[in-house]
Parts: C-alpha cells; sequence; structure tokens
C-alpha cells in the first residue's frame, strides 16, 4: 500500500524538477497530442525509447516508473490479450492448434498449480506465469495422448498482433509520462500551474480556479487515504479480521469493515479541510497572491519548443507517410 | 510467557523518503500474566510501531518477536501458513483513534464484531459484547444507537469494548486515555485494574499523563528515538537524572514536593500522596 505512486511528489532535484508546472502541463498536453495522433509503430517505438532516454535524464529511477505502472498492469494485459485473440484482420501469421484430452488438461493444471504454489518463492511472480503459461501452452498444442475432447485454435493475426503492441506502448507512455509530472511536481505548484493553464477559459465563464483547486485537493489527498485505509486495515485485523484468507461471505464484510470508516474519515477530513480554509479566510473566487512566483526559464522555452516540434512532427507523419 | 521481543528492530522503508528506523535493536519480555505497563516517550519515538509488533501486525526487519507459541521474524512474517490471527486473539490492542474501526449500524454488533471473528456464536458474542459495554461504563440504551453519533469519549469506549470483549490474554492500548474527560480517564484506569485483578490480564498502556504512570503502572517502558532507554519501576524512573533529556515530566506530587524543598527547605523523602500530606502538616506545625 506504501508503495503506490500515483499522484505521489517525490522530492529530487533535476532539470524536470526545475521546469515550470505551466510548461509540463502544456507539454505533457502536446505530448498526449502527438501519442495519439501516432499510427506507425517504428514512431511509437522511438517514442517509448525516447522517454526511456528522459528518465535517466531527469534522474527519476525507472523502478519508480514501474511501481506507478504496476497498479495498470491487469488493464495492460487484459488489453493486449484481447486485441492478440480477438482481432481478425489483416494477413494470418501464426495459429496455435490447442488439442484437450484429459491427460494433457490435467497436465497443464498441474503445472498452472505448481507455479501458484511455487510464485511465493519466486521474486519474479510476473516472468515465471509467463514461463507456465509458455509451458502449458506448449503442453496443450504439442502433446496429446488420449482421444482428444475437443480443441481450439488461437490465430493470431497480423493486425491483432500489431495493434496490441501498439495499444500497449501507448498505455504505458501517457501512464509514465503523467507519472513523471506527478513525481516531479508539488501539489501547490501543479495546482497553481493548472490555474494559470485554465486561465483563457475565464473568458467563457469557466470557474478556473476552483477547477485548479478540486483537482490539487484530489491528488494532495490520495497518499492521505491510502494512510488512512492501510490504519483501518490494521485497526480491523487487531478485530480478527484476516484480510488475505475468507470465503466470498466473509470477504464482503471485510470490505464493509474497511469501507465504512474509509467514507467517514473521508468526509471528516473534508470537513477539517473546509473548516480549516475558511479560518484563513479562504474565498472562492477572490484574486490571491502566491508566495512562490512562477518564473520564465529559458530551459522552459526550449521544452515547450522541443514538445511542440514533437507534436507537429507527429501530426505531419500522420499525414504524409 | 507473553511477548518476548529480541533484538528487535524496524525499518520504514517508502518511496519518496530515506528508510527510517522507527526501533532499534529493542528486547523486552512481558510475561502473560498480572503485568501493569506504561510505554511512554516523546511522539515519534516508535511507540506505536512496537506496540504493533506486540500482535503481528507489523514483523521486525530484524531480530524476532515471541509471541505466545509463534516466533515472528522478517521471514515467517511472510509465510501465510504461520496464521497471526490467533496472535490477536490473545494479545488485543486498541488502536488510539476509534474512526478507525467502527463500522457497524449499532454499538453492540460493532463490538460483537470481534468475538465473532473469532469463531464465537451469534448469540456468545452479543453475551461477551454486552459484558465488555457493562465494564466500559456503557448501559444498555447505548446498544441499539449507532457508534457514529456518539460523542468522542463514547466513541473511545466502545472501540475499547470492542477488544475487551475477545477476552485477551494481553492487552494492548495505545493512548486509552486520551480525548477523555478527567472522570472518565480515571474510569478507564479503574477498569482496567479491576479486570486484572479478576482475570490476571496483563496490561500494557501507551501514555503521556506521568500521573497515570505513577498511580497505575507496576513497570515503565520509555522509548526515545527507537530505542529501549528504561525498563523499570515508576519509582526509579523518576529519580533518574535523564528525564528532562527524554522529554518527560514527573507526577505532580514531585513537582509540589520540589517546590516546598526548595522554597521551604522541606527535608522529609516521601513516597505516596498521604506521607506527603503527612508531612506538609508536620512542616506547619513546627
Amino acid at each position: 500500500m506504501k508503495n503506490i505512486v500515483i499522484g505521489r511528489y517525490i522530492p529530487g532535484d533535476s532539470f524536470l524538477y526545475r521546469m515550470d508546472p505551466r510548461v509540463k502541463l502544456i507539454a505533457l498536453f502536446l505530448l498526449f497530442v502527438a501519442v495519439f495522433v501516432i499510427d506507425e509503430l517504428w514512431v511509437m517505438v522511438g517514442a517509448l525509447a525516447g522517454i526511456l532516454v528522459l528518465l535517466p535524464l531527469g534522474k527519476i529511477s525507472i523502478k519508480k516508473v514501474y511501481f506507478g505502472l504496476r497498479p495498470l498492469l491487469f488493464l495492460l494485459i487484459f488489453t493486449f490479450v484481447f486485441q492478440i485473440l480477438f482481432n481478425t484482420q489483416g494477413r494470418l501469421l501464426t495459429t496455435l492448434v490447442l488439442d484437450f484430452d484429459p491427460l494433457n488438461v490435467s497436465l497443464a493444471g498441474l503445472i498452472f498449480i505448481a507455479w501458484f504454489y511455487g510464485k511465493r518463492w519466486t521474486s519474479f511472480t510476473f516472468l515465471s506465469f509467463l514461463l507456465a503459461l509458455a509451458a502449458i501452452l506448449t503442453v496443450l498444442s504439442q502433446v496429446t495422448f488420449l482421444r482428444s475432447f475437443g480443441g481450439y485454435t488461437i490465430a493470431i493475426y497480423e493486425e491483432g498482433l500489431f495493434f496490441a503492441v501498439f495499444i500497449l506502448l501507448r498505455l504505458v507512455i501517457i501512464v509514465t509520462l503523467s507519472t513523471i509530472l506527478t513525481i516531479t511536481t508539488k501539489p501547490t505548484d501543479l495546482n497553481l500551474g493548472l490555474e494559470r493553464v485554465l486561465k483563457p477559459l475565464k473568458i467563457v465563464k469557466v470557474n478556473t480556479e476552483e477547477i485548479a483547486m478540486i483537482i490539487g485537493i484530489s491528488l494532495r489527498y490520495i497518499p492521505t487515504l491510502l494512510d488512512e485505509a492501510n490504519k483501518i486495515i490494521l485497526a480491523q485485523a487487531s478485530r480478527g479480521v484476516d484480510f488475505q484468507e475468507g470465503k466470498f461471505k466473509e470477504k464482503i464484510v471485510q470490505i464493509i469493515s474497511l469501507l465504512v470508516p474509509m467514507f467517514i474519515i473521508s468526509f471528516q477530513r473534508s470537513d477539517e479541510l473546509a473548516n480549516a480554509m475558511e479560518a484563513r479566510c479562504f474565498v472562492p473566487g477572490k484574486p490571491r497572491t502566491r508566495l512562490n512566483q512562477l518564473t520564465w526559464k529559458p530551459l522552459d522555452t526550449f521544452v515547450l519548443v522541443v514538445s511542440l516540434v514533437l507534436m507537429v512532427a507527429s501530426i505531419g507523419v500522420r499525414i504524409l507517410w | 510467557m507473553g511477548i518476548r521481543l529480541h533484538a528487535v528492530s524496524h525499518v520504514y522503508q517508502s518511496i519518496n523518503q530515506p528508510p527510517f528506523e522507527a526501533l532499534k535493536n529493542v528486547s523486552l519480555t512481558i510475561q502473560a500474566t498480572d503485568e501493569f505497563i506504561a510505554l511512554v516517550g516523546e511522539t515519534g519515538s516508535g511507540k506505536s510501531t512496537l506496540v504493533q509488533h506486540f500482535n503481528a501486525l507489523m514483523a521486525p526487519t530484524s531480530g524476532e518477536a515471541q509471541l505466545f507459541d509463534v516466533t515472528l521474524t522478517a521471514e515467517t512474517f511472510k509465510d501465510k501458513k504461520i496464521k497471526k490471527t490467533p496472535i490477536r486473539k490473545r494479545i488485543g490492542l486498541v488502536f488510539q483513534f476509534p474512526e478507525y474501526q467502527l463500522f457497524e449500524e449499532t454499538v453492540l454488533k460493532d463490538v460483537a464484531f470481534a468475538p465473532k471473528n473469532f469463531g464465537l456464536s451469534e448469540e456468545a458474542a452479543i453475551q461477551k459484547a454486552k459484558d465488555a459495554l457493562r465494564l466500559v461504563g456503557l448501559d444498555e440504551s447505548f446498544e441499539a444507537r449507532s457508534p457514529f453519533h456518539l460523542s468522542g469519549g463514547e466513541k473511545k469506549r466502545v472501540s475499547i469494548a470492542g477488544i475487551l470483549a475477545m477476552e485477551p490474554d494481553i492487552l494492548v492500548l495505545d493512548e486509552p486515555t486520551s480525548g477523555l474527560d478527567p472522570k472518565s480517564q480515571e474510569m478507564l484506569m479503574d477498569v482496567f485494574t479491576s479486570i486484572q485483578n479478576r482475570t490476571h490480564t496483563s496490561i500494557v498502556f501507551i501514555t503521556h499523563d506521568m500521573n497515570w504512570v505513577e498511580r497505575y503502572a507496576k513497570r515503565v517502558l520509555v522509548m526515545k528515538a527507537g530505542s529501549l532507554v528504561f525498563d523499570g519501576t515508576p519509582h526509579a524512573l523518576f529519580q533518574r537524572p535523564e528525564l528532562a533529556d527524554w522529554k518527560m515530566d514527573v507526577p505532580d506530587r514531585f513537582k509540589v514536593m520540589q517546590y516546598l524543598k526548595t522554597h521551604h527547605s522541606f527535608k522529609d523523602p516521601v513516597t505516596t500522596p498521604d506521607e506527603l500530606i503527612d508531612a506538609i502538616i508536620r512542616e506547619g506545625q513546627s
């Protein structure tokens, strides 16, 4: 629970930290556009390579970004598998004929059970899962002992593979970019940056300061609420709740025993926050001065130009290629 | 033997902060019966981390914790075959803030939650819950009320009753008296004493108030910056010259004594409040 990175600021010092939050937000937006415009796989791979170069330059350890990606691992794998299995456009690349007979199905089952119980002794759960999966597929497709009672053909098409890799890369890039933003930007700076970036919307009567404040407060409270959840889990564990085990019915009680205090504490916290803001004479929409003024540095111009060029280039590639 | 910690250290690993050593090489033993221990120390000295080691919510990063018949180390803690729940039944821990645990729709159900989790039948759990509520001084009128509509002090009592209902061998309380009025504080401390007199339950409580330490504790543990710096009787503690260095106060009686010594050249050594009163009367007469 403590290792969840989403929305968490990690102190450090590099050019990514020194950039103006406004620039970071605009650059992020431009790069998002670029990533969504790209439709060539090699460009996408190039973009990922670019980010992998950017991380060490900005002194952000890849491990921390990986922690940011980890909660999305399931989503990533799901989209990947879905695309590969069900997209049937383009040229047929390869097929894998699976034959089910009682013996090889039970053998496959055994491999899975071996992985399931063996995973606690290895720190590479995911890697060992891939190995086990490969072994299961090999057993099901190559070994037939008895008369099979059914079969299934996994067919992988060119488009399917292409989109699977493509969407995977796109998601990874987007999440990595946003993680970089939250890791390197203090919530207050992010808030201020958002407020300034959204300012033009004021012309059409959008209350930009409040939007910025809502987003800022939400981001600020993610780690706080995670800590609270952790405390609740401990308090309930003291009363005999075993969060690691339990049948379905017990699981429901466990979740309720976590969610109810969570809800109540969230409301309490927001109430306290509202009081604290009011005690400091906060009035929504009133012009406010800042302790730290934003300063525009040559670095900011440079980053802005680079991301603009990247966006234009990706649009250009899309149109001309 | 109840709890035995041997050279326990605990390091908090965090992704956005350098590692923090909350416990440094702590060794101590707590008997399963008749202990009445006060755990004191300034904020951030590792008291809460320490008590979470007592009921297997945390495991030592190095060293080992023996909790009744289970020995926990960094490795065995991860082993799912070693069940932690039975330990938590024998060593009950009450957290400082009741908000983190109250969730049922009635007070009675909430207090019965723990005994039910430990395998008691519905009726038996309800009976235990009723007994526990009486113990902490909440009568029948509270049973059907929602725990969220109680006052802070009442919530606190409900959360304590929630642990008392499972009748642990060792009762660990994280600041049981915080947020209560003086009268309720005293009443609760007396409840703990009477529980001990009846069932010989060992009691460990965290506190900042030296008057409670002097009045109730048979033994004091002092934490400072993650280390256990003192383990002995309250009387021995208040004689220690390092008290100020440990950011610790003395009981009010000692302050009165100190005042009388400096301002009225008072010499009599006294140990109990009654002796103090006698000494003051004698001094007044002479």
